[in-house]
């Protein structure tokens, strides 16, 4: 076994290789490797695990696709990476992730993957791929029971789409390393590895260790990555530990085989027990980063169930109007008017965070033809009841103008609940349905233009009269309404 | 600057996506997607159909739907047809109506390029504070002014419901009536009762 003295660096007792897989085909100096232990755990190939990003809270998640020394004593490990959803988030689209989902990394660019020394590496990560690939053996009950994470799209980083089919090969691995290993490999290669005794899962002690050390660690990361997080600015702002890891905090307990490290952060550098006070520590009073907030509306979860409700948590979509409900029932609900209509609702999200220092959940609604479209109106989530209260006084008392001279207006004026559509106005069954013939019957579902012999043609064209003369009237509102907001308008020019 | 770019490009590729969009109204809320899929593929073929949410009532507000088309051409036909031709789906005989979508009907809609929010906070000592107090009246009269038509729209649409309501069934009583008389051979009857010449039947 090699032990080498490294000479760029200085040597690392803590780390040892495994068995030696081959040299470099060019370079013979170079040794491959299949397995190393660092810091007492055991990697192999294809492995996840954490690391560190210097000027970034989160740690990324990347699978070590090769792992070698060079003739200088370097040691190297080759990282794909995965992607967070936030990393990825405004190229989503509609695709709404899990709060532990990664993507994996693929296309042809610079920042699938790098190569990094082995000392950022901060600790083993389970990652578990839910593909329906039919190359993706799935997952055994246990593997799922410790997955900290799961996958089953790639993210391309050149596209910039995510998409659910695998590639045969990505940064020259073939798919399948990718995947679950298979049960058998996996016990052979443990039968074959003659590393010394290994503790694959962590103690406290070094946990602290480990974070202790953050500050220090850097990592090449994939320059997309970067440029992805390079407009949100604010993510570094709030140091994101809070939320992510309150939500795992039961999980933490309850993982057996864990990976040691649950989201190390270099804005934070608090030693281990401080930790675990704030896991302990409710939501409500951390990270008021909008982009975390779908982590803590997931209860964590409970260790029997899991390995079901992961894949049923891939399936599911969140959904709003359920959330709305709730929130109309505790009071966390106002109404947002006179925005400028063509916010998106991060953007509102951001102008809570930022303005009225909440995290919130907020949506644009949707303009139709009888909506005023110069007044943009969103519904908007707060944490809690007090919340909300705050803000909505703050709006009446104080003014908070948004920048093309608009004052926010708060309201809670909404209907408690907007019921089911039982029936339709204007749709009426013309004759008795039971003496209908069953031809007409389908004729009636079905789509069609009138046929202007018909009766049901002139009643359709009042319908169209009496939608004209609503368009007119609207039209003549919004610019009577227009107006009154000009006149106060060139008023305030005048005197400013 | 290449992120900047990445968002020009991405909402450039939004834009033509509601470009290709064609905004439907007046439709039942009982209308399900398939329904409404199947309705506009007459015209070619549907990409993705988004209905609208409906979060502030009232319940009796005809459902609103996006339907992305193939093509902007498409698109156009739907809108020319549907708004020429009464077009009903799911029902008769209120027909629906279409026109050309907007960015801010999508909810999901990526934000403009380059925009950064600013905004200040005003307090009372401002002299631009008691403006701004005035605006936020304004708009507030405003969403009431809309909350009103709404009302109102809704009123005048269940009037002319009732009304029509009431011809067809006038209608239907009349057509009922001939039915009898001719099919029935209840006017044969009569004239024959009263020696009288009836209808091409006796000819």
């Amino acid at each position: 076994m090699l032990q080498p003295k490294g000479e760029g660096g200085e040597e690392n007792p803590n780390f040892k290789w495994g068995l030696k897989k081959a040299v470099g085909r060019t370079d013979k100096t170079v040794s491959f490797y299949e397995s190393f232990t660092y810091e007492d755990i055991e990697y192999r190939l294809f492995d996840c695990a954490y690391f560190q990003i210097q000027g970034q809270c989160e740690t990324s998640i990347g699978k070590l696709i090769r792992m070698y020394e060079t003739s200088a004593g370097e040691k190297k490990v080759k990282v794909l990476w995965f992607f967070r959803p936030m990393d990825i988030r405004s190229y989503l689209r509609d695709y709404v992730p899990q709060w532990d989902e990664l993507f994996l990394a693929c296309g042809d660019d610079p920042g699938v993957y790098n190569i990094n020394d082995v000392d950022t590496i901060l600790g083993k990560c389970s990652v578990v791929c839910l593909s329906d690939d039919q190359r993706n053996p799935p997952p055994g009950r246990r593997e799922l029971r410790n997955a900290r994470y799961f996958f089953s799209r790639t993210f391309d980083t050149k596209l910039k789409i995510i998409s659910e089919d695998f590639a045969d090969a990505i940064a020259g691995v073939k798919v399948q390393d990718f995947f679950n290993k298979r049960m058998d490999k996996e016990a052979l290669k443990r039968l074959n590895s003659n590393a010394a005794p290994v503790k694959s899962f962590c103690s406290e002690s070094r946990l602290e260790k480990n974070y202790d050390r953050d500050g220090k660690l850097t990592c090449k990361t994939s320059p997309v990555k970067k440029e992805l997080l390079a407009d949100r600015v604010h993510v570094k702002k709030n140091p994101p530990v809070s939320a992510e890891i309150t939500s795992r905090g039961l999980k933490h307990k309850t993982t057996p085989l864990g990976s040691p490290v649950g989201s190390g952060s270099s804005g934070d550098q608090k030693p281990f027990k401080r930790r675990k006070l704030l896991l302990n520590t409710p939501d409500s009073d951390c990270c008021p980063d909008p982009g975390e907030k779908k982590f803590n509306k997931n209860p964590p979860l409970v260790d029997k169930a899991q390995s079901q409700s992961i894949v049923e948590k891939a399936r599911q979509i969140t959904n709003f109007e359920e959330e709305l409900k709730e929130a109309i029932k505790t009071e966390r609900l106002v109404l947002f008017e006179n925005l400028e209509p063509s916010y998106t609702s991060v953007e509102v999200e951001n102008l809570c965070s930022q303005a009225l220092k909440e995290r919130v959940d907020a949506k644009m609604i949707p303009a139709n033809l009888v909506s005023n479209p110069h007044i943009g109106r969103a519904l908007v989530i707060f944490e809690t009841k007090k919340a909300a209260e705050k803000a909505m006084s703050r709006l009446a008392r104080g003014c908070l103008m948004l920048d093309d001279q608009r004052p926010l207006l708060g309201s809670r004026d909404f209907p408690k609940e907007v019921g089911e559509c039982g029936s339709f106005t204007g749709h009426q069954r013309l004759v008795d349905r039971a003496q209908m013939s069953i031809e007409k019957r389908k004729a009636v579902s079905t789509a069609h233009c009138t046929q202007p012999n018909h009766i049901v043609h002139e009643m359709a064209v009042e319908w169209k009269a009496l939608n004209a003369k609503s368009e007119w009237k609207w039209t003549r509102l919004l610019e009577e309404e227009a107006k009154e907001i000009n006149i106060i308008f060139r008023s305030k020019n005048a005197r400013g | 600057m290449t992120n900047r770019e990445e968002e020009e490009a991405q909402y450039e590729s939004f834009l033509s996506k509601v470009r290709r969009t064609v905004y439907v109204d007046e439709l039942t809320p009982l209308a399900s997607k398939s329904v409404v899929e199947s309705a506009f593929s007459q015209f070619g073929t549907v990409k993705e159909v988004i209905f609208l949410p409906n979060y502030l009532g009232p319940k009796e507000l005809p459902a609103c739907v996006l339907v992305e088309m193939e093509s902007e051409q498409k698109a156009k036909a739907v809108i020319e047809t549907v708004s020429q031709f009464p077009f009903m789906v799911a029902g008769m005989p209120r027909p629906v109506r279409a026109s050309a979508a907007r960015p801010n009907m999508f909810s999901d809609r990526p934000k403009k390029p380059g925009r950064v929010i600013q905004f200040r906070w005003m307090d009372p000592s401002d002299p631009e504070f008691d403006k701004a107090q005035r605006v936020k009246r304004i708009v507030k009269k405003h969403s009431a002014e809309a909350a009103f038509m709404i009302r109102k729209q809704l009123e005048e649409a269940e009037e002319l419901a009732k009304q029509q309501a009431e011809t067809v069934t006038t209608h239907h009583k009349k057509f009922d009536l001939i039915d009898k008389l001719t099919v029935e051979g209840v006017a044969q009857k009569l004239a024959g009762r009263y020696n009288m010449k009836c209808g091409p039947s006796h000819r």
